[in-house]
């Protein structure tokens, strides 16, 4: 803070001379507008491959019931908002399913990928992290809280730590992880 | 004729079976045929009912309730029930990257000509980027502190907000002007805003929360800088620091108030079951006059520690320390002690109850029971 402070003393009459400040503001916005929707299919993609390489599985369907939404009810709090969950599994090991789900955190959607092995949480990544606050959930070191998780007795096998200021954000990620463990358990017990 | 049958009857069995299998392939084919197209449809549905959810314009809210029951000095009582906030976000996505945020409050439920209540517009400003990195332009909140920026009931303990954010940061402060915000790497979030500032007055002996000027035909001789640092150090660890430089904290010329320079750090901790939090905030304001009253320092902290039972039940502590005018030469420090519950029936709808004892610099106290209901969505 110190430097900032003598940084600031120091540029004093720029920072007043404000159409020049402005300027230089409008140059450094004008570029992030062609922000492209892609990114979500990409990122998708990419978790696919990292998990599968490149040859990927078909995409596989398990359809919610209304049994099923009962108990996501119980487990999250609310039904989950489709009645059709696609999922992709590994062709050389059965139990390993992954999972792309989504879940509002404050105001928008959180995309994130799950891969569970044998009911066992195996990696946990945000695909697309699109409200402004809340995007420390992304560093691995939240994300790494996941692995291994298990449910026991309707909860997770572990306490996940949130984030001050992210609080919602923690909450879906919990919520998400819950279902992907949830929907693998589905798909064990209808074989 | 009679050994006719048996090969009539075989080529009949014959041209069934075949029609058999032809007509279970075609249902298969069907059935196929039917599966994808469920399939096309479930997908094209569960995109329409996903975009229909989310709409371009958003609301959200905020808001609480409170109960004081507190004995001081027999004039000085504050026994009350006050519906304190009503608050409501409303949000509009222009494009993916370019989005408006406001919150708009009603504080203590009546406001106008000699009520006690105001309307205040605590947020409006453009967002342009996304969660990684971008530009805030407009009227926002500043990067200081724990509650200045999340303060919806559910999230912090007590049923008032602390008295060192309130008096020192103070929260809630807002200002307009233009902020960038961006990730240093993953674990390292950064803030600096260029905005209005603070005008300070004698007649408030130069109380930074007095000097908020809300953004309400503020007067903007002279701006300010705010930069602010989180780190979410590991899983349950998180440290944050920020600090401030107005150039002139009366916005007005000569010695009486000069340059002000805020710094503050904040840190939570949570480790199983058990957490706490901390904070220390301190201003450093130049000028003959604000020495004279001693508030060329003002200072405060407050350390928290909290244990959650489950999910539904969690009992704090917290002690606080703040001072206006700590370089004056009376003492003018106050200090506060509280424990408490927070109850959630649902997790964005929290109970609160705790027991305060404010000790004043004057020698007045302020002891009682605080009760609370609180909700977000």
């Amino acid at each position: 803070m110190v430097l900032i402070s003598v940084l600031v003393i120091n540029s004093k009459k720029a920072f007043i001379s404000s159409k020049r400040f402005l300027g230089v503001v409008l140059l450094l916005i004008l570029p992030q507008l062609g922000w492209s929707t892609t990114a979500e299919q990409a990122a998708q993609q990419q978790f696919l491959q990292q998990t599968f390489g490149s040859t990927l599985p078909a995409v596989q369907r398990l359809w919610l019931t209304p049994d099923m939404q009962t108990k996501i009810t119980q487990l999250v709090g609310a039904p989950y908002q489709q009645t059709v969950i696609r999922y992709w599994q590994d062709p050389q090991e059965a139990t390993r399913l992954l999972f792309i789900l989504e879940a509002i955190g404050k105001e928008d959607w959180i995309t994130a990928g799950f891969v569970v092995q044998q009911l066992a949480m195996q990696n946990t990544q945000v695909l697309v992290y699109r409200e402004t606050r809340g995007g420390e959930i992304q560093s691995i070191g939240f994300l790494q809280q996941f692995r291994q998780l298990q449910m026991r007795d309707q909860q997770l096998s572990r306490h996940i730590d949130g984030i001050t200021g992210a609080t919602l954000s923690v909450r879906a990620m919990t919520k998400m992880s819950k279902l992907a463990l949830y929907f693998a358990e589905q798909i064990h017990a209808s074989r | 004729m009679k050994t006719g049958y048996p090969l009539m009857t075989l080529a009949l069995a014959g041209v069934i079976s075949t029609t058999a299998v032809a007509a279970e392939q075609n249902v298969q084919q069907e059935l196929q045929m039917l599966k994808q197209q469920v399939e096309a449809l479930s997908d094209q549905v569960e995109s329409q009912s996903k975009a229909s959810v989310v709409s371009k314009t958003t609301i959200g809210g905020y808001g609480e309730m409170h109960y004081n029951y507190l004995n001081g000095d027999d004039t000085d009582d504050k026994k009350e029930i006050d519906f304190h906030r009503f608050v409501l976000f409303f949000g509009h996505e222009f494009a993916p990257n370019v989005r408006f945020f406001s919150e708009l409050e009603l504080e203590h439920a009546v406001s106008g000509d000699g009520k006690n209540g105001e309307v205040e517009l605590e947020q409006a400003y453009i967002n342009f980027g996304d969660s990684q990195q971008g530009w805030r332009v407009g009227l926002f909140l500043l990067p200081v502190g724990f509650l200045n920026s999340t303060h919806e009931p559910p999230t912090f303990f007590g049923v008032e907000r602390n008295l060192v954010e309130r008096n020192i940061i103070p929260t809630t402060w807002w200002e307009g002007g233009v902020s960038r915000y961006g990730h240093i790497n993953e674990t390292l979030r950064y803030e600096v805003a260029l905005h209005s500032g603070l005008a300070l007055s004698a007649a408030d002996d130069f109380a930074v929360r007095a000097g908020r000027q809300q953004v309400s035909e503020a007067a903007a001789n002279d701006l300010a800088l705010t930069a602010n640092l989180n780190w979410l150090a590991m899983p349950g660890v998180e440290v944050g620091v920020s600090g401030q430089y107005q150039l002139d904290a009366d916005q007005a010329a000569g010695e009486s108030v000069k340059d002000a320079r805020m710094m503050e750090v904040h840190g939570a901790w949570r480790y199983q079951q058990f957490g706490a939090k901390a904070l220390y905030a301190l201003w450093d304001i130049e000028g003959d006059d604000v020495e004279t009253v001693g508030a060329d320092k003002q200072s405060g902290w407050y350390i928290e520690p909290a244990y959650y039972f489950n999910t539904q039940w969690a009992a704090f502590a917290r002690y606080e320390e703040w001072d206006n005018s700590a370089n004056a030469d009376t003492n003018t420090r106050n200090d506060q002690s509280s424990v408490g519950v927070n109850y959630y029936p649902h997790e964005q709808v929290v109970f609160k109850a705790d027991y305060q004892m404010l000790d004043n610099a004057d020698g007045s106290e302020l002891n009682g029971v605080n009760l609370g209901v609180g909700y977000q969505f």
